[in-house]
């Protein structure tokens, strides 16, 4: 009962970490907020680590907990569990699209600096994919706290993306 | 070895006050996961209801005999 309770919080709280990581992130690029690039980057940074950390509690929880008998294959390897297959593959892809998507940062120089921003956009994908996984699977989706926790950081996020694709910029919005 | 310029002192200044900054941030972001889990934990597991959680097994219930007076406790099994 224990590591189920955590299984649902650690990915909650990954959803949530990854979801204000994603609208700060997709900010600095488009300039919508009137705050430092540098503390940006730095909360963006945290707030990534910070998603890691729970994806990783909630793989281990689910892997621990033996009432749903998952093996480390089936939380890591798409396609491996045969419980609920594909939405858990939504997730395993999601999360290892955002770890890895995440860490390229700290060797952007060596991958080339315009070849890794056009690689850190398809974070938003992984994001995509871990808000399916959610609300596809999650015991809590149907839950109205869910949803209004959920909704407080996932529609700030989505609205900046939308700004972003539309090319929307702090310029169109300052009338420069 | 020179004293350092004025210039130089704003400088280690400067970056002093950005590391603590960066380090304000990084703290405050970790204690704000960690808050929110324990939050999120902390209330599913005050409204988790026995009901609704999943027995692996049934319990094999032994009725005792019209006679007896002393109640027996249910035996549970386990799956291997």
């Amino acid at each position: 009962m224990f590591w189920w309770m955590v299984t649902r919080a650690s990915g909650i709280a990954a959803l949530m970490l990854a979801s204000a990581s994603v609208g700060i992130g997709v900010s600095m690029g488009g300039r919508f907020l009137r705050v430092r690039t540098a503390d940006l980057r730095v909360a963006h940074e945290a707030l990534s680590l910070a998603a890691m950390a729970a994806l990783a509690v909630h793989a281990f929880a689910l892997v621990v907990d033996d009432y749903v008998d998952l093996g480390v294959a089936d939380v890591t390897v798409p396609f491996a569990s045969s419980y609920e297959t594909l939405r858990v593959t939504l997730g395993i892809a999601g999360g290892w699209l955002f770890v890895l998507l995440g860490l390229s940062s700290y060797v952007r120089h060596r991958i080339g600096i315009e070849r890794w921003k056009r690689l850190h956009r398809w974070t938003m994908l992984a994001w995509v994919l871990g808000i399916a996984h959610a609300v596809g699977i999650g015991t809590d989706a149907g839950t109205g706290w869910f949803v209004v926790a959920l909704g407080a950081v996932v529609l700030p996020a989505a609205a900046m993306v939308g700004l972003r694709l539309s090319g929307a910029s702090q310029a169109t919005f300052s009338g420069r | 070895m020179e004293p350092m310029t004025e210039q130089q002192l704003e400088g280690q200044r400067r970056l002093a006050a950005l590391r603590a900054r960066t380090r304000r941030i990084r703290l405050w972001v970790t204690a704000s996961g960690v808050g929110m889990f324990l939050a999120v934990l902390t209330g599913l597991m005050s409204s988790a209801q026995p009901a609704a959680t999943p027995q692996p097994t049934q319990a094999a219930q032994v009725q005792p005999s019209s006679s007896s007076s002393t109640p027996v406790a249910p035996v549970t099994t386990r799956s291997s």
